[in-house]
């Protein structure tokens, strides 16, 4: 590829990015084994870490790299871990794909609700349960107690988790 | 002077600093017009005004002590009501003064310094060794710092190269430099640490090496841990053995106590070489001017006895480092001394015992990071879209950015050991009937609670469209850039605008007062 064409693929992989989930960007597939995780994530440092443009005389593509790397740090970071990976990979595979590009940003939506934050200590546990709270209110039940009971691992004999499952349960039992 | 595309590598460490380059292919280390290396990281004022850096300055650390600042890097950055600088204030022979952001400034005679303009001295020295070696002007330069240092640290350093004339290009983690110096012209494919434990700070990252790429697994640190401890050390046990003799506290005496700790660093050093070494303190002189008669001997296993601790510390900062990268001491393929303090026959002991491997000797771990930051400025500065650029580097942010929540505690936005660059968003509603203006704090640091973690500012958000309480939305996006240091923007989601942002730093320099030191130091230099 010559040095024009490089340039363009790269600024309109910028503009592109905003829609593209973590598997997207980092062109792999769910289920990826971290090992592999991380030879995607070498092999687009090579490509498009900032440093690579650091003399470039384009303000306008050092721009465009700066936002796709920034992009394939969270996806690598969020993707190597692999309960974290399969959380987001139901994430973005139900409604609302389109909101839930970026891991984090689902989560935002308890920053509102601040009491359901403080019920975890754990900031794995804190995750788990804000995200079983937010499949609760889509009456996804299944992957609501998914959520709940990866937070008790986290956090056995927390109240609040507790209460949360014994009401996902009753919910449950009647069918 | 002609202008030239130079970019050099300096090492701002606590007690030295050495600048570096690349010259044809090769790194080399600057020397100055003396033949000197290694220059101390020490300024001194003399009476008339005149500034003396490096190991002039230090000589006049025992006649001069009050105009004479030593270690200012254990200060910089820091709040002046942290452990650090009470600590620091307790053993400094120079005044120590709260600044208005409750920084630190150093008194001298009638002129309060800041931190950044003190380093600034001694960068502005690198720079004209630097330029004097090269016969050209030079502006480009990469700074390393302690991995384990936070933003406002990495702010205040930054500061700094721009009040000395520096377009710094990085801020370079040590460690990670000296990475760069180890992997340099070797097609390496291996784990390795890199124990950097300087004159005031300690260091530990675990880096993957392969295929021209250093990747930063993890690091860890503790930035006020160093061969100044040793000193320290030595220095209480020399003055108890005077008390016993002469029953008094010799410590109690300023310019005495300058002397000591010069002694005592001494000594280390001599006790790095030779199983035993003496300790003569008859240039010190009672009220009437007699001196004192005192000698001693100290021996290697005196020395291990008192510092034995203190290196089994730098152990738990190791354990801490390879959690992180999810391996094993016996894991690693290498380990690379870095900082002076590794000369010490009880830290390669110590070393080569935890990590069941022998230290890697060849290249002088008191240069290694200086020729690192020169490799990572010519590398910097040739890499555009038209070139492949040599090494490749993949830092990662060592603390956790947090901000507050109700009934303070933190809410994590970017985990330490996250590769750098990297950015979080999180998305605030008001939450009250119109709110106009909107707080939010930044800390760093791994603990739950805010009060054990860093203050590093408070953002506020000014100007807020006039609405019932949530309906106004501002996604504010943290980003921590390639130097390590945190940028903040924020966006109104309903408008879509940006939204004002206000960052008050705490313990840092206002752009205000940075501003007007890089003026008033640039007619200085032009004059």
């Amino acid at each position: 590829m010559d040095n024009a064409t490089k340039v363009a693929a790269i600024k309109k992989i910028s503009r592109a990015i905003d829609r593209m989930d973590y598997f997207e960007i980092l062109s792999v597939r769910p289920g990826i084994s971290s090992h592999d995780i991380r030879k995607a994530f070498l092999r687009l440092s090579r490509q498009y870490h900032p440093d690579r443009f650091f003399s470039s005389a384009d303000p306008e593509l050092k721009e465009a790299v700066h936002k796709i790397y920034k992009r394939i740090s969270e996806a690598y970071h969020i993707l190597s871990d692999p309960s974290r990976q399969v959380l987001y990979h139901q994430q973005i595979s139900g409604p609302d794909r389109d909101k839930k590009l970026r891991y984090q940003s689902d989560v935002t939506a308890s920053s509102t609700t601040r009491r359901d934050d403080l019920a975890c200590t754990t900031p794995q546990g804190k995750k788990y349960f804000s995200l079983g709270l937010t499949a609760l209110r889509q009456k996804n039940l299944g992957a609501a107690k998914m959520n709940f009971k990866l937070a008790l691992e986290l956090e056995p004999d927390n109240p609040a988790i507790l209460e949360q499952l014994s009401k996902i349960d009753t919910v449950v039992k009647p069918r | 002077m002609a202008q030239h595309a130079i970019a050099i590598g300096i090492d701002l460490g606590t007690s030295n600093s050495v600048v570096s380059a690349i010259v044809d292919g090769k790194p080399v280390v600057i020397a100055n017009g003396s033949g000197e290396k290694i220059h101390a990281s020490v300024v001194s004022f003399t009476d008339d005004n005149r500034i003396i850096v490096g190991n002039e300055a230090k000589r006049r650390l025992a006649h001069n002590p009050k105009r004479t600042v030593f270690s200012a890097k254990r200060l910089i950055g820091r709040n002046y009501y942290s452990s650090e600088v009470k600590k620091a204030r307790a053993i400094a022979p120079y005044e120590i003064t709260e600044g208005p952001t409750g920084d630190v400034r150093i008194c001298i005679g009638a002129h309060d310094y800041t931190l950044p303009e003190v380093s600034a001295f001694v960068l502005e020295e690198m720079k004209r060794i630097a330029e004097q070696h090269f016969d050209c002007q030079i502006q480009n330069a990469v700074i390393t710092v302690p991995a384990y240092f936070n933003d406002t640290q990495r702010q205040a350093t930054r500061d700094a190269g721009r009040i000395a004339g520096l377009n710094v290009l990085r801020i370079l983690n040590e460690p990670t430099a000296a990475a760069l110096a180890y992997g340099f012209g070797r097609d390496l494919d291996q784990r390795v640490a890199i124990y950097d434990l300087g004159g005031g700070t300690f260091d530990i990252s675990i880096l993957q090496l392969g295929g021209g790429v250093y990747e930063v697994l993890a690091t860890a640190g503790d930035t006020f841990l160093g061969g100044d401890d040793i000193d320290d050390r030595l220095s209480d046990f020399i003055a108890e053995q005077f008390a016993e003799t002469h029953g008094i506290d010799i410590r109690a005496n300023r310019l005495a106590l300058q002397q000591l700790k010069a002694i005592s660093e001494r000594a280390k050093i001599a006790l790095s070489y030779q199983p035993n070494t003496t300790i003569d303190l008859s240039n010190l002189t009672d009220e009437s001017g007699k001196p004192y008669h005192f000698q001693i001997s100290i021996t290697r296993q005196q020395l291990r006895e008192l510092c034995y601790d203190l290196i089994q510390r730098t152990f738990q900062v190791c354990d801490e480092a390879l959690r992180g990268a999810k391996c094993s001491a016996s894991d690693m393929e290498g380990v690379v001394l870095v900082g002076g303090s590794t000369h010490i026959p009880l830290v390669q002991d110590m070393v080569k015992d935890y990590f069941s491997r022998e230290p890697l000797r060849g290249i002088n771990p008191e240069e290694v990071v200086g020729i690192g930051a020169a490799i990572q400025a010519d590398a910097l500065m040739t890499s555009d879209e038209s070139h492949e650029s040599k090494a490749l580097l993949i830092d990662v942010t060592p603390l956790t950015l947090g901000i507050e929540t109700a009934g303070g505690i933190v809410e994590r936005l970017i985990s330490r050991n996250t590769p750098i660059p990297v950015e979080q968003t999180r998305v605030f509603s008001t939450t009250k009937d119109d709110q106009t203006e909107a707080k939010i704090r930044i800390f760093q640091g791994e603990s739950r609670r805010i009060e054990e973690n860093q203050q590093l500012g408070e953002l506020i958000l000014r100007g807020l469209p006039s609405a019932a309480k949530g309906r106004v939305q501002i996604e504010v996006t943290f980003e921590i850039n390639t130097d390590g240091i945190v940028n903040v923007s924020a966006k109104d989601l309903a408008t879509g605008n940006r939204q004002t942002i206000e960052v008050h730093v705490s313990g840092g320099l206002t752009s205000a007062e940075l501003q007007r030191l890089v003026a008033q130091h640039a007619v200085k230099a032009a004059s």
